[in-house]
């Protein structure tokens, strides 16, 4: 015998929740949700459902303005030339970390090398 | 010494005065509808049929009442949250895909309506303290008896509510495990196991007061 039928056996236990209190349906209660559901059938919120959708896909549009926009402006600067060209110098320089005043570097060095060092 | 438990507050029978659009057209089922098969009025409810739904409630609300009473641990707002079910079957009856089973699935929404409300407002539990009855009283033997029912009724009220909801719709609502298991939406194995914690904890806190609670309960003395 396991230790749960020491404390009390499964019949005994049976006979107890057996006597637990069961719940009575009240007064009513039926006939109560199938006048909600009258009510429910004949409000407006039907309409508003559809309105709720119409709304939803004008709000889709005007998302979509945005992206559009900016599409069309990368575009644009895309034919438009060097970024360069366009931006105040200040902004250029915070976009791509250059600072245009700086001296080329990198070419000395290619023409420093010659054909002795390769063997 | 007494029992010392608080008895669960339930909702009392109230009259039909309800403000609300008359129904009264739907309170009859009629003949042959209350007859058919569950799947046959829910494709009946589909098509707006309120008669088919009427019939539907007549033949589900009062054991989908029960289960969320006791989930609720006879709260007042078993009759609500029962309505809520209905009424979203109402609103959208489409989303049930077995007509068959619209009592699980009715069953399965109440419920997760109940643990919803749980979430946003913990419900009072009802107080598990009680005292042993002292076999010698003379008591009055109906009061002692609504004390002993009390004191099961906290027992299965201070259950977690997993444990609460596998041993309403197994033991009380006499369903299969099977069947239990698709409503709450667990294996057969993870139910049954449910199961064995709810009755060792049922043991756990009836035990000290066995003999007593029997006694009272069967009228016979141990």
């Amino acid at each position: 015998m396991n230790h749960d039928d020491e404390m009390m056996s499964d019949k005994d236990l049976d006979v107890l929740l057996s006597h637990a209190s069961t719940p009575q349906l009240p007064l009513g209660a039926k006939t109560r949700l199938l006048a909600k559901m009258e009510e429910q059938r004949a409000s407006p919120k039907i309409m508003l459902r559809s309105q709720r959708e119409s709304q939803k896909s004008r709000l889709g549009w005007l998302a979509g303005l945005p992206l559009a926009a900016s599409l069309a402006l990368g575009i644009y600067l895309g034919s438009a030339g060097p970024l360069e060209s366009i931006l105040p110098t200040a902004a250029y320089e915070l976009l791509t970390g250059v600072n245009i005043d700086d001296p080329v570097t990198g070419i000395e060095d290619v023409e420093n090398l010659s054909e002795d060092e390769f063997s | 010494m007494q029992i010392g438990v608080r008895p669960i507050y339930s909702r009392p029978a109230e009259t039909d005065g309800c403000s609300l659009p008359n129904a009264s057209h739907l309170r009859s089922v009629p003949a042959g509808l209350d007859q058919a098969p569950d799947a046959d009025l829910l494709a009946r409810t589909a098509a707006g049929e309120q008669r088919a739904f009427a019939a539907l409630v007549d033949r589900h609300f009062a054991v989908v009442h029960r289960v969320v009473w006791r989930m609720l641990n006879g709260h007042a707002d078993a009759e609500d949250v029962a309505q809520e079910a209905f009424l979203r079957l109402w609103r959208n009856p489409k989303q049930v895909r077995d007509g068959a089973a619209v009592k699980g699935w009715l069953m399965r929404v109440a419920t997760n309506v109940v643990m919803d409300r749980h979430r946003a407002k913990p419900m009072q539990q009802i107080s598990e303290e009680f005292e042993v009855v002292d076999d010698r009283e003379t008591a009055d033997e109906q009061i002692d008896r609504n004390r002993a029912v009390a004191c099961i009724d906290a027992a299965v009220a201070g259950l977690p509510h997993r444990q609460k909801l596998a041993l309403t719709l197994v033991h009380y609502e006499h369903l299969t495990n099977i069947a239990a298991a698709e409503i709450m939406d667990l294996s057969v194995d993870a139910l049954e196991s449910l199961l064995a914690r709810a009755r060792r904890s049922l043991k756990e806190r009836l035990a000290p007061n066995k003999n007593s609670l029997l006694s009272i309960l069967t009228a016979e003395r141990i």
